[in-house]
C-alpha cells in the first residue's frame, strides 16, 4: 500500500480549509455532471459558517469531501492541516457529523450506540463515560439512554445524533440540515447547542433551509448555486452588497440571477 | 495489524452481533426453522417409507435356516390374534440370498438355545438376529413388528423370573436382540436419501447467513448508519471484517444448530440405520462440523460481496435470489448418484458443490485424503478472495452515493501508480491461480496427446498462469513491474550465494525425501509410483534439452516470479520478513502438494523448506533474480540426476527411490549451502532504500 510520509498540520487562517475543491461525477449518459466547483473557503476555530443555497447546489457534496466521505476530482480540503483525500483517519477524527439522512442502529440502546461510537473514534472507556454523562446533561437524554434507539421520536433522535457526533469532542463540526423535519422546540435546542459549541471554541459548517434560524446562528455565511460558491461574507457584508434586508432576498435574488455574480470572497477576512 | 485494531475488531464484531441477535428475524431462521424442519423430514421420511408397504391384510415372510427356529420363535412371539399379520416360514439355506431374491421380508436367527425355552430359569437366555434389506419398506414393517413383540415377550418373561425367586440381582435379559442391515448396492455407501442430508445443511447454513449479510450491509445503508459509520476514523476493511466475523458467527451458529437438530432427529427416529449402514461417529459428525465451518466462511465472504454491492434491502435480495438459484443447482447436482469427489476431475475445486460431496463422502464412511484437501484448500482460498471482493466493494463511493456514483468506478484503473501489489490483489490472483493449477495438473495428463506434448502443454498452462495472472492483476492495479515483480538487478554476493545453494541442495532434499519414506509419511499410491516409473523411462527416451525445460527451468522461472515476485513483494510491505518469507514457503509447499491429481505428503516439507531458502535469498537480495537461477539450478540437477542414471551412479537411486544419497554427497552438499546461505547472509537487504524511491513513483 502506498502510504506517504506523514505530514505536519499545515498552520493556516483556519481549522477548516478548502480550496479550489471539485467535483464530477460521470453520468450515464457518458456526460459529467459538475456539481462542485472551485469553491474555496475557510472556517476558524470558534466560528460557525453557514453554507447556504438551493437543493442541489452541492452543499452536501462539498460536506462529504471535506470529511473524506467522495474523493474530490481536483482541489483539497483540509481539517487542522490534515488533507481529507490523503489522511482521511486524521481528518475523520478530528469532525464529528450530523446528517439529516443518517440513522440510528434500530436495535441498540441509546447508551449502547454513543458508547460504540466513542469506542470506534478511540476515546478511552473512562473519558468516553464522562462525556456521555456532559452530554446527556446538556441535551436531556436522561431518559433516553435506555431505550432502544427505534422507539424515539424525531427530536429525540436529532439530538442523539448530535450527541454522537460529539461524544469524541471533536474541534470541528459538519452539520448538514441539522434542523430537518424538527419542530420549533426541537430546532431551538439543536441551535442553542450550537450556540454552545462556538462559545467552546469549535468551528461549525451548518446547511440549513431554515434561513432566519441561520440568521441567528451562524457568523458568516457562504452561498452556493450550481456547484459555485457565489457570495461569501458576515450578514453585514452580505447585506451591504445586495441591498437586500435578509437572507431570504438575498436567496431569491441568487436563483432568479444568473450564476456568474461577481465573487466576494476575496473581501472577506 | 496490531493487538489495539484485533480487539476492536473484536468489539465491533460484538456489537454487530448483539444487533443481529436481538433482532427476531434472526432467531427464527437461526432457532425455529431446524427445530421444525428437521423432525418434519424426519416424519415424512419415515411416512414415505412406510406408504410404499402394501396395506390390508400383511403377511410376512420369514427367513430361516434351521427349522427348529420356527417353534422356538413362534412361542416367543406369543399367540397371534386375528388382525395380526399372518407369519409364514421359509426354511433357506442362506438368509442373505434369499432376502436379496425377495423371496423373504424378514430373515431369523436363534443363538445360544437349542429347544424351546425355560421362561423360570434366570440363567437361561436367547439371542435372536433379523436381517432385512435396507431398502425394503415391507422387511421394515416385519422387523418393527417381530421387536414390538420380542420387548413384551421380555417383560412378560422377565416378570414371571421375578415372581419366582424375586432375590436376582441383576436380571439377564431373556432375550436379546440384534438387527442387521442388507445394503441393496455395492458403491457409494449409505442410503440414496442420506445424500440429501449434507446438501440440507450446507443450505441452511446459507439460510442463516443471508438475512445478517444484507442487514448489515445494504440494510445499514439504507438506514443511513453506513454513512455516520465511515465518518467514523475506521478503515473501510476493519469495518467489512467486523461484519464479516458477525456474519460468520451467525452462519457457523445455524450450522451448528442445524447438525445437532438433523443428530437428534435420526437418533431420536431410529433412523440412523436407514441413512448411515455404518453408523454415525462422534469423529463424522466433528469433520462435517469443521466442513460446514469453512463453508461458513466462505459463504458468509460471498454474501457480503454480493450484498456490499446492493444499495437497498430489495436490491440486495435481487441479488442473491440468483446466487441462491447458483448454488442450489450445483447442490443438485452432487445427489446424482454417479458423481463422486473423485470423477470428474474439476469437482475437488468446483465451488459449494466440493463441499457437498466431501461431506457425503464423510457422511458415507471416510472421504478420500488428496481431494478432501484440495476441497478444503480452495474453498479456503475461495473464501480470502470473496473478503477481498468485499472489501473493495462495501463502503464505495458507488454504492455509498448510488445517486452520483457509477459501478464501474469500481472496477477503473488507479490513476496512481503503485510500487509492488496490495495484499488483496495478491491474494486474489492467489486464489485464481490454486485451483488452475490443480485442474491443469490432474486434467493435463489424460488428454491424447503424445508424451513431449504433454509436457509442452503443461509448461505453456502453468507460465501462463504463474505470470499472466499476476501481470493482468499488476495492470489493473497500475503496479510498476520492475518493483511489483522485484525484477531489480541484484548485486553480485547474492547471485554467487544463489549458484552455491542452487547446486549444493538437491543432495539434501533427495535425501529428505528417502527419509520421509522411512518414516511413513509418503502417501503416493502404487499406481502413481508405476506411472512414475513410467514417465522417467518415457523422459530418458525424449530429448532432455525439452525435459530439462518442461520439468526445470520453465517451473522455476514462472514460479519465482509469481511467489518471490508478486506475492512476496506484497507482504513485504506490510509484514516482518520472517513471516513475508513462512507465508510464502508454507504456500509454495501447499502449491506442490497437488501432483497428477494425487496429494503427495512428502513434497510438502522439502518444498516448503527450499522456499524458506529461496525467501531468505529473495529478502536479503531484494530482487528475484538470484532465487530463479537457484531454483533453476536445483531442479536442473534434480532433473538430470534421474534422466542420466550413469552419470549420476548412486545419486539417481536416491532420486528414483532407490536408496540413500551417499555420504559425501550429502556432506559435500552441506557444506557448500552453508558457504552459500552464509554469503547471501552477508548481503545487506537494501529493499529498503529501493522501495523509498520507488514509493514516490508517481506519473
Amino acid at each position: 500500500m502506498l502510504i506517504p510520509e506523514l505530514e505536519l498540520p499545515r498552520s493556516g487562517a483556519g481549522i477548516i480549509e478548502v480550496r479550489e475543491l471539485t467535483k464530477r461525477f460521470p453520468l450515464h449518459s457518458g456526460k459529467e455532471l459538475l456539481a462542485v466547483d472551485a469553491v474555496s473557503f475557510a472556517v476558524k476555530p470558534g466560528e460557525v459558517y453557514g453554507l447556504l443555497g438551493p437543493n442541489g447546489a452541492g452543499k452536501t457534496t462539498t460536506i462529504r469531501m471535506i470529511l473524506g466521505l467522495l474523493r474530490p476530482t481536483s482541489g483539497e480540503a483540509t481539517i487542522a492541516g490534515y488533507s481529507s483525500d490523503t489522511k482521511p483517519e486524521e481528518v475523520k477524527r478530528r469532525v464529528g457529523l450530523v446528517s439529516a439522512s443518517a440513522g440510528l442502529y434500530q436495535w441498540l440502546t441509546v447508551r449502547e450506540m454513543l458508547l460504540y461510537f466513542a469506542d470506534l473514534y478511540g476515546s478511552p472507556t473512562a473519558e468516553a463515560a464522562l462525556e456521555l454523562d456532559r452530554l446527556t446533561r446538556l441535551l436531556d437524554l436522561c431518559d433516553l439512554l435506555d431505550r432502544r434507539c427505534a422507539t424515539l421520536s424525531t427530536g429525540q433522535k436529532q439530538r442523539v445524533h448530535l450527541a454522537r457526533a460529539l461524544i469524541h469532542r471533536p474541534p470541528v463540526l459538519l452539520l448538514d440540515e441539522p434542523t430537518l423535519g424538527l419542530d420549533v422546540l426541537g430546532s431551538q435546542v439543536i441551535v442553542e447547542y450550537i450556540g454552545l459549541l462556538r462559545d467552546e471554541g469549535k468551528a461549525a459548517i451548518v446547511t440549513t433551509h431554515r434561513l432566519e434560524e441561520a440568521e441567528r446562528l451562524c457568523d458568516r455565511f457562504g452561498l452556493m448555486h450550481r456547484g459555485q460558491l457565489v457570495r461569501e461574507g458576515t450578514l453585514a457584508e452580505l447585506q451591504a452588497e445586495t441591498g437586500c434586508q435578509n437572507l431570504a432576498d438575498m436567496f431569491l435574488r441568487l436563483v432568479g440571477a444568473a450564476p456568474t455574480i461577481a465573487r466576494t470572497a476575496e473581501s472577506t477576512p | 495489524m496490531n493487538k489495539g485494531s484485533l480487539s476492536l475488531l473484536a468489539r465491533m464484531a460484538h456489537k454487530e452481533l448483539r444487533e443481529i441477535l436481538r433482532d427476531r428475524r434472526t432467531i427464527i431462521t437461526l432457532v425455529l426453522m431446524p427445530l421444525l424442519l428437521y423432525p418434519l423430514l424426519g416424519l415424512g421420511f419415515r411416512y414415505f417409507l412406510l406408504s410404499l408397504a402394501p396395506t390390508g391384510n400383511t403377511q410376512f415372510r420369514i427367513a430361516i435356516v434351521r427349522e427348529a427356529d420356527e417353534l422356538v420363535f413362534m412361542e416367543l412371539l406369543g399367540k397371534l390374534k386375528r388382525e395380526d399379520p399372518q407369519i409364514t416360514f421359509i426354511p433357506v439355506n442362506n438368509i442373505e440370498e434369499s432376502l436379496r431374491a425377495g423371496d423373504t421380508d424378514v430373515g431369523i436367527e436363534l443363538k445360544g438355545l437349542d429347544s424351546h425355552m425355560d421362561r423360570l430359569n434366570p440363567h437361561q437366555s436367547i439371542e435372536c438376529v433379523t436381517q432385512r434389506m435396507d431398502d425394503s419398506p415391507q422387511g421394515m414393517k416385519a422387523e418393527e413388528f417381530i421387536l414390538d413383540r420380542l420387548t413384551i415377550a421380555n417383560i412378560k418373561i422377565l416378570q414371571q423370573r421375578l415372581r419366582k425367586s424375586s432375590n436376582v440381582s441383576e436380571p439377564a435379559l431373556p432375550i436379546q436382540v440384534d438387527t442387521k442391515l442388507i445394503k441393496t448396492q455395492e458403491g457409494p455407501k449409505g442410503s440414496y436419501l442420506a445424500s440429501l442430508i449434507p446438501l440440507v445443511l450446507v443450505l441452511m447454513t446459507i439460510t442463516g447467513a443471508v438475512y445478517p449479510s444484507i442487514d448489515l450491509t445494504a440494510g445499514e445503508r439504507e438506514r443511513g448508519t453506513l454513512e455516520i459509520l465511515m465518518a467514523a476514523p475506521v478503515s473501510r476493511v476493519a469495518l467489512l471484517l467486523a461484519k464479516y466475523v458477525a456474519v460468520m458467527t451467525v452462519a457457523i451458529l445455524t450450522g451448528v444448530i442445524n447438525l445437532t437438530m438433523m443428530t437428534v432427529t435420526i437418533a431420536v427416529s431410529g433412523m440412523g440405520k436407514e441413512l448411515f449402514p455404518d453408523g454415525l461417529s462422534i469423529g463424522m459428525m466433528a469433520s462435517v462440523l469443521a466442513l460446514l465451518l469453512l463453508f461458513a466462511a466462505f459463504f458468509s465472504a460471498v454474501l457480503l460481496a454480493v450484498t456490499s454491492f446492493a444499495r437497498s434491502f430489495k436490491e440486495a435480495q435481487a441479488y442473491l435470489i440468483p446466487l441462491m438459484l447458483l448454488a442450489i443447482s450445483p447442490g443438485l447436482v452432487s445427489l446424482m448418484p454417479g458423481i463422486r469427489l473423485e470423477s470428474p476431475f474439476l469437482m475437488p475445486i468446483a465451488p459449494l458443490i466440493n463441499v457437498v460431496l466431501l461431506a457425503r463422502e464423510i457422511l458415507a464412511g471416510g472421504a478420500p485424503y488428496g481431494p478432501g484437501a484440495v476441497v478444503v484448500l480452495s474453498t479456503f482460498f475461495y473464501a480470502f478472495a470473496a473478503v477481498t471482493i468485499a472489501s473493495r466493494l462495501f463502503g464505495a463511493e458507488a454504492v455509498l452515493y448510488s445517486e452520483q456514483g457509477q459501478f464501474s468506478d469500481l472496477f477503473r484503473r488507479p490513476i496512481r501508480q503503485r510500487a509492488v501489489a496490495t495484499v488483496n490483489s495478491a491474494v486474489l490472483s492467489l486464489a485464481i491461480v490454486f485451483p488452475l493449477t490443480v485442474l491443469i495438473g490432474s486434467g493435463f495428463a489424460q488428454l491424447p496427446l503424445t508424451p513431449e506434448a504433454i509436457l509442452l502443454v503443461g509448461m505453456a498452462a502453468s507460465a501462463a498462469l504463474f505470470v499472466g495472472v499476476p501481470a493482468g492483476a499488476a495492470y489493473m492495479g497500475n503496479v510498476r513491474p520492475v518493483s511489483g515483480f522485484a525484477l531489480r538487478p541484484s548485486s553480485v554476493l547474492p547471485i554467487a550465494g544463489a549458484v552455491l545453494l542452487g547446486i549444493s541442495l538437491w543432495p539434501l532434499v533427495a535425501q529428505l525425501i528417502v527419509w520421509q519414506e522411512h518414516l511413513g509419511l509418503s502417501t503416493m499410491p502404487q499406481i502413481l509410483r508405476e506411472k512414475l516409473g513410467e514417465l522417467a523411462q518415457q523422459n530418458r527416451e525424449m530429448s532432455p534439452l525439452i525435459v530439462l525445460m518442461a520439468m526445470a527451468l520453465v517451473p522455476a522461472v514462472v514460479e519465482e516470479i509469481f511467489f518471490r515476485g508478486w506475492f512476496f513483494s506484497a507482504l513485504e510491505r506490510s509484514l516482518e520478513p520472517l513471516y513475508a518469507i513462512l507465508i510464502t514457503s508454507i504456500l509454495f509447499g501447499l502449491f506442490h502438494l497437488f501432483t497428477g491429481g494425487f496429494l503427495l505428503a512428502e513434497r510438502l516439507l522439502p518444498t516448503t523448506l527450499l522456499g524458506i531458502v529461496l525467501g531468505f535469498v529473495r529478502w536479503r537480495s531484494g530482487s528475484v533474480w538470484p532465487g530463479i537461477l537457484l531454483h533453476v539450478l536445483h531442479n536442473g540437477l534434480l532433473v538430470s540426476a534421474a534422466l542420466f542414471p550413469i552419470t549420476f551412479g548412486g545419486l539417481n537411486k536416491a532420486v528414483e527411490g532407490g536408496g540413500n544419497v551417499p555420504l559425501q554427497w550429502l556432506l559435500g552438499g552441506a557444506l557448500i549451502a552453508s558457504i552459500g546461505a552464509a554469503i547471501v547472509w552477508m548481503t545487506r537487504p537494501n529493499s529498503n532504500h529501493v522501495k523509498s524511491s520507488e514509493m514516490e513513483s508517481t506519473p
